[in-house]
């Protein structure tokens, strides 16, 4: 409880990624929810990998678990309900879930950060937001608060906050959505850290807003080199953006390519499924009307490959067995679907 | 917890008509009731007293009022007066039974005029707005800035009860000075949750269509209100049935003959009593504070039942 | 927040008249004030009317108020029945009765605050579930009854406490604050622990942990002064409710404050004494919510704001 462990990490060697460039190596991760109703299994064996530099994109509907495996990563799932039963999350090589609760806060801020979607209640109301930011110079480095402060102003003038100095003594509802977004995203890049998740970042913004939000985030990546995850619903927010797509649904990945191979020709039923809804509706939120039926209830997923009461391709083989696992459909580019083949095909033709 | 598995079962359809919102809200509320062992034990407590207040003699035969002064203090004992006599030789048991009588009507008044009163008040101040709002709402900080106790007491001191009014004069005082200074805080409930529903589609639409606000008082915006009234009102009940007991101790509420919990404790908490004769002090304690945790265990019941997140 | 706090005292300004005027109308414009001057007797109409006289009790109702309120101002609320200085009787008592409601406020929030957060963070478990049935225990059993039971227990069983408190010293005023407090300690767990889980679930809490925060400072700074609104905003308007109480706890102990002040002025049907008193309560309770209000300003920033 006190801050002696924060202090020790401090000056503890710096994590360092692996020859290649290696920072996050996620595999077979599950993750359950124990309610009342029984137990939901809202992740079930996810594997990815991410690298210096690397932008990549999950992609998935509300429930699918694109935020579920961002909270499992960063250790701040709600426990109980919320356990992770599987799998490892190696970080620089060292697998973060088998820390002790203390080691792994210091990694937390300082080598992986997270974003929210809605910076009105992801910050704290009653606390000025330059003490917010500052807070994790003064708890993370040791700095003194004015110090701390000074950094954090600087912070906030790098994300554009306009009258920085002044507007560090103003609360999170006294800014607009915009700008609050932008502090979420100063505070979490405060301590330079190796990694950054971003969770539905611009859902809440406005249009004109998103786009700014995205180019701060890509500009930020760039210039400190960060890997980046991208949690959005929203494949146009990521096309520009990502390079690498990891496709969710019902808590595993079904569809993960490079982002101009995935846009060219998608290799799962569901993939496509989105591509297709794209052009038709421009609103947000409405893109998966061209997919026919729900997501399915994750207290009682269906047997066989979880899509298929869903999918146009389904055959006798999708409905139950195991479903279909993660495989090499071509050159660096998976999908889990027994037709991957024909769906691949068939967009070739198109 | 944005993406916890129960949001799962909940399908992405719009705004649910009120109405069988309202009625599914109640029905689940009844579900979730049914199932919780302390509903039913604070309901089966309230049972006994109510009957205990509508039928004492199912409990006693003895007169709680027959004076035996040869029996004074007597000790309680199973072959003898079963909770002992009090200073003037009357059955403590009797007493307390008959007791339950004034609390209970006490409680259950004072808790319907106040809901209704405050019901009535938070309905037009939310509904009709403006100044119609604005001095329903002075008024009601006015009542509300002077504490329960005090208020009781300067009312009752002001019309004191003649020691031959009958009980239920006696009580409808009490109650009407409850219900004075009790309302404001259901009226302010009632008044938020009719500008949490009044600017609702469905509410608009109603509007639209010519509905008399009679019609979209009583169809729509009630049956989405009471469920939070319901249950600060069960909360109250046992906060006035504290309230009666504490002005009939303090000997300004119920009076002789009238019996009640409030003035036998009272009775009994001299220091020479408690020495003497704990036992007046203990059953009717006991009774009291069974029948005030029966309400509050049934008002809890009843708020986790529509709130369910709180536990 | 300058203008909040004036927003608030003009507020304040028709609710301090129309309480003060409706205590006034209560106890002179309602029935007939000289009734029980004379014993079981009515007075006679010579010595009614002096006593109207002397009081303004022949002018119209709002204008006797006025009157009684324009003296209030200059700290004067008249001579009482009995010749004294209703004032001045005021000022013996009234600091025996803040000290008493001090204690009950500081008890109040110390083991309130301190039960409600110790249940709150391991929600379900055993201590959870401890503060959880005595609370219901306190709650459920009247204030008097616990007065009479204390008073009994520690007062003449053990002795640790003196049984009466009659000059109101700060050692004798203890076991009666306590008392006093009895209630309001359990309502203020109760509303602390629903506070502190409801805020644990709140997202800025999560931002706190993905902060890397430790779990001491995710709760003590960063939820906890969140979830210590709704207490403090229900402390300020139990202070009236403590006050009210302190005429039990006063009657029971024999403790000379304003509680039994005013109960032995309603005996004596001595009604200057009673609006004056309970007057005065009120002001108190009025300025202590708005200190309450200023301070809800600062703990929540977005409510001065606007």
């Amino acid at each position: 409880m006190t801050d002696t462990a924060e202090e020790v990490s401090r000056i503890g060697s710096r994590w360092q990624p692996g020859p290649d460039g290696l920072l996050l190596d996620v595999r077979d991760l599950q993750v359950e929810f124990r309610t009342r109703e029984g137990v939901a299994k809202a992740i079930n064996g996810v594997d990815f990998d991410l690298y210096e530099g690397q932008t990549l994109a999950i992609l998935g509907e509300s429930g699918s678990g694109k935020s579920v495996t961002a909270q499992a990563i960063m250790g701040i799932l709600d426990s109980p309900p919320g356990f992770v039963t599987g799998g490892t999350v190696e970080y620089c090589g060292t697998d973060l879930l088998k820390l002790p609760e203390s080691r792994r806060r210091t990694v937390r801020g300082p080598e992986i950060s997270m974003i929210f979607q809605d910076a009105l209640s992801a910050l704290n109301p009653v606390f000025p937001v330059g003490w917010q930011i500052a807070e994790m110079f003064r708890k993370h480095r040791g700095m003194n608060r004015s110090d701390a402060m000074r950094e954090a102003v600087r912070l906030m003038e790098r994300v554009q906050i306009p009258g920085a100095q002044q507007r560090a003594k103003a609360y999170p509802h006294q800014f607009s959505g915009g700008m609050r977004q932008r502090i979420m995203i100063a505070m979490a890049i405060a301590l330079d850290p190796a990694i950054l998740i971003a969770d539905e970042p611009t859902t809440a913004l406005d249009v004109t807003v998103q786009a700014q939000i995205m180019q701060l985030l890509a500009d930020l990546q760039d210039e400190r080199k960060m890997g980046l995850i991208l949690i959005t619903h929203d494949l146009g927010v990521v096309a520009d953006v990502a390079d690498r797509i990891a496709v969710m649904y019902a808590g595993r990945i079904v569809e993960q390519a490079d982002v101009f191979d995935l846009y060219a020709n998608p290799g799962h039923p569901y993939t496509k499924g989105l591509l297709e809804s794209i052009p038709r509706v421009d609103l947000k939120g409405q893109e998966l009307s061209a997919i026919g039926g729900l997501p399915p209830n994750l207290l009682a997923i269906p047997p066989g490959c979880p899509f298929h009461p869903r999918c146009r391709y389904a055959q006798d083989v999708c409905k139950d067995g195991a479903p279909p696992p993660l495989r090499e459909v071509g050159r660096n580019r998976y999908a889990a679907c027994h037709f991957a083949e024909d769906v691949l095909r068939e967009g070739a033709h198109q | 917890m944005t993406e916890a598995a129960t949001e799962q079962s909940i399908a992405p359809v719009g705004d649910v008509p009120s109405a069988s919102a309202g009625r599914s809200e109640w029905s689940a509320a009844w579900v979730e009731l049914r199932r919780k062992p302390l509903f039913w034990v604070s309901a089966v407590l309230i049972v006994i007293f109510v009957a205990m207040a509508v039928a004492p003699q199912l409990f006693t035969h003895t007169d709680p009022r027959y004076a035996n002064l040869a029996d004074a203090f007597k000790k309680p004992s199973t072959h003898g007066p079963l909770f002992g006599m009090d200073r003037q030789g009357r059955s403590v048991y009797a007493r307390t039974i008959y007791g339950a009588r004034a609390s209970l009507s006490v409680g259950l008044l004072a808790t319907v005029a106040t809901t209704i009163l405050g019901m009535i008040m938070g309905l037009l101040a939310g509904f009709f707005g403006g100044w119609v709002d604005a001095i329903l709402q002075r008024i009601g900080e006015i009542f509300f800035t002077i504490p329960l106790l005090l208020g009781g007491i300067l009312f009752l001191y002001k019309f004191p009860t003649s020691v031959d009014a009958p009980l239920i004069v006696q009580v409808l005082k009490i109650v009407f000075v409850l219900a004075l200074l009790g309302w404001p805080n259901i009226a302010r409930l009632m008044r938020g949750a009719v500008l949490q529903v009044k600017p609702s589609d469905y509410v608009q639409a109603a509007k639209a269509l010519g509905a008399k606000p009679g019609r979209i008082i009583f169809s729509h915006i009630l049956p989405n209100a009471l469920a939070p009234v319901i249950v600060v009102a069960t909360i109250n009940l046992g906060v006035y049935i504290a309230a009666e007991a504490t002005l009939s101790f303090l000997g300004i509420g119920l009076q002789d003959p009238a019996i009640s919990w409030g003035s036998d404790i009272s009775d009994a908490s001299g220091l020479g009593e408690i020495t003497a004769a704990p036992h007046m002090l203990l059953f009717p304690s006991l009774f009291l504070s069974l029948t005030v945790l029966a309400f509050i265990l049934l008002g809890d019941a009843v708020r986790d039942a529509f709130d369910p997140k709180l536990r | 927040m300058v203008r909040y706090i004036i927003r608030r005292l003009l507020q304040m300004i028709p609710v301090v008249l129309g309480t003060t005027f409706l205590i006034y109308t209560m106890v002179f414009g309602l029935g007939d004030p000289a009734k029980g001057r004379c014993g079981e007797r009515p007075c006679p109409p010579a010595y009614i009317a002096k006593f109207n006289a002397e009081y303004n009790l022949d002018k119209p109702l709002v204008l006797q108020y006025l009157l009684y309120l324009g003296k209030l101002v200059h700290g004067n609320l008249g001579v009482n029945f009995y010749g004294n200085d209703v004032s001045q009787e005021l000022t013996t008592r009234y600091p025996i009765t803040i000290k008493l409601t001090i204690i009950a406020i500081l008890f109040e929030l110390v083991v309130g605050i301190a039960a409600g957060v110790l249940a709150g963070i391991r929600k379900n478990g055993f201590l959870d579930n401890l503060v959880l049935v005595s609370t219901l225990l306190v709650v459920s059993i009247p204030v008097f009854v616990i007065g009479a039971l204390a008073q009994m227990v520690f007062g003449v069983k053990l002795q640790w406490f003196p049984v009466t408190s009659t000059q109101g010293t700060l050692g004798q005023l203890i076991l009666p604050g306590l008392v006093l407090g009895s209630l309001s300690v359990a309502y203020v767990a109760r509303l602390t622990r629903t506070s502190l889980v409801e805020n644990l679930r709140a997202d800025y809490v999560r931002t706190a942990r993905a902060k890397g925060l430790s779990r001491g400072r995710t709760v003590g700074v960063h939820t906890l002064r969140n979830s210590l609104i709704p207490v403090i905003t229900y402390v300020g308007a139990d202070v009236g409710a403590l006050m009210g109480g302190a005429i039990v706890t006063e009657r029971i102990f024999n403790i000379n404050g304003i509680g039994n002040f005013i109960y032995q002025s309603i005996y004596n049907h001595d009604g200057q004494s009673v609006v004056g008193a309970v007057t005065v309560l009120v002001l108190v309770f009025l300025l202590i919510n708005l200190i309450v209000d200023i301070l809800y300003g600062v703990l929540d920033p977005r409510i001065a704001s606007d």
